[in-house]
């Protein structure tokens, strides 16, 4: 780690990630013990790497999968589904949620994109919506407080730089390793936000997660991976240069008042006519905008995400299908 | 005829004279070592560390799209 003029053995490295990551959750006051933390999986390195190490730390955290469809040939989403069912059957004290999209709403990411032709070609913006709308209704439904992503410091700093770059002054003034709860929705929090990319990849092998080493099929070309590229190429000539360029603009917005009356303005939200989560405009929220009134008007019941639970039992692993409401 | 250390990267394959470091192989291939981790013979290691004849080096790449999508 030249960032840090660090080098550590295997068994040294794993509990050093769990001690700083333990430390960044106290120190940015991501969460404690009383809270309900749901972790947003993907079967990626990162996600996967922050569960365990939630789990690992003692918090009570469980994990979200939403199957968004993605097949393009290599089957994306099925094998990102086993990833994550496979880690959760050998953590039997977390509970893993899943909510498959297409089979609940009719059309998975790609075939959506396509008929409300959103993205430019590209689904990553429906893609996102629809996570951030899922992810946050779940986390309310069930009775989870915080939402745990597994962004790492290379994702913070490409947006960073993106935003830099275009001088999105209010996107700067707000991106944070936490976003408060509030108005219907769940805090947010990035406890990875200071680990580099290889970092939480080297952490996933050396404690045997497996993930998927296989890219989103639509990331391919994405400017968020040009720019990482990009930056590791600064870093490679000055080791240090990503951290510090995140940690320094925090610290000149937090201590030197960068940006300081620049934040988003208070907007007044309203709930959802249909889903109740909350919205800019009055009516119906961009999410539900995007499905039938047939489709977006389902029952409670059939929303609700299924719940996996690989309780012990006699000593013998057995997988519980539990109903989920909150709780 | 000297063995030789084997690259690989996803698809990819390379053949190696052995004795160089990972970070010198990478850098020959036009990888930025900043990109990738290095696994040697099925175990993690420094790109510092040099190959030796018969070693499989096996390239991971880091960077992920960052939608942090399924």
């Amino acid at each position: 780690m030249r960032q840090h003029k660090l080098a550590l053995c295997k068994e040294h490295f794993p509990a050093w990630i769990q001690e700083q990551t333990g430390r960044f959750i106290k120190k940015y006051r991501m969460f404690g013990r009383e809270d309900r933390v749901l972790v947003a999986v993907s079967g990626g390195k990162d996600s996967l790497a922050l569960w365990e190490v939630l789990i690992q730390l003692g918090y009570e955290a469980d994990g979200l999968y939403l199957g968004l469809g993605i097949d393009e040939g290599v089957g994306y989403s099925d094998v990102s589904r086993k990833m994550v069912e496979a880690f959760a059957a050998r953590h039997p004290r977390a509970r893993l949620h899943i909510l498959d999209v297409e089979g609940v709403y009719g059309e998975g990411i790609p075939a959506l994109a396509r008929r409300v032709r959103r993205g430019k070609g590209r689904p990553c913006s429906v893609c996102g919506l629809v996570k951030r709308h899922e992810m946050n209704r779940i986390a309310h439904e069930l009775g989870y407080n915080v939402l745990a992503t597994g962004h790492n410091l290379d994702d913070e700093v490409a947006v960073l730089f993106q935003n830099t770059l275009n001088w999105r002054v209010q996107y700067l003034a707000r991106q944070s390793p936490v976003l408060p709860e509030g108005d219907g929705f769940a805090r947010k929090v990035k406890p990875f936000f200071r680990f580099y990319e290889r970092e939480t990849a080297a952490y996933a092998i050396v404690r045997g997660i497996d993930y998927i080493y296989e890219e989103c099929p639509f990331a391919a070309g994405a400017t968020t991976i040009y720019y990482k590229e990009l930056l590791n190429r600064l870093e490679a000539g000055k080791p240090g240069a990503k951290l510090h360029f995140l940690l320094s603009f925090l610290q000149a917005r937090e201590r030197e008042g960068l940006l300081a009356g620049r934040e988003e303005k208070q907007i007044e939200l309203h709930p959802c006519e249909n889903c109740g989560q909350p919205t800019t405009a009055p009516g119906l929220c961009a999410f539900c905008r995007l499905w039938s009134e047939d489709v977006r008007s389902q029952s409670a019941e059939a929303l609700r995400p299924i719940t996996l639970h690989f309780a012990r039992k006699d000593a013998q692993e057995s997988l519980v299908v539990e109903d989920c409401g909150p709780g | 005829m000297t063995e030789k250390v084997t690259v690989t990267l996803r698809k990819q394959k390379w053949e190696v004279e052995p004795g160089k470091s990972a970070r010198k192989i990478m850098e020959e291939l036009d990888l930025n070592p900043e990109n990738f981790l290095t696994i040697r013979n099925g175990e993690l290691v420094d790109e510092s560390v040099r190959l030796k004849a018969g070693d499989h080096l096996k390239l991971v790449a880091v960077i992920s799209g960052g939608s942090h999508g399924s």
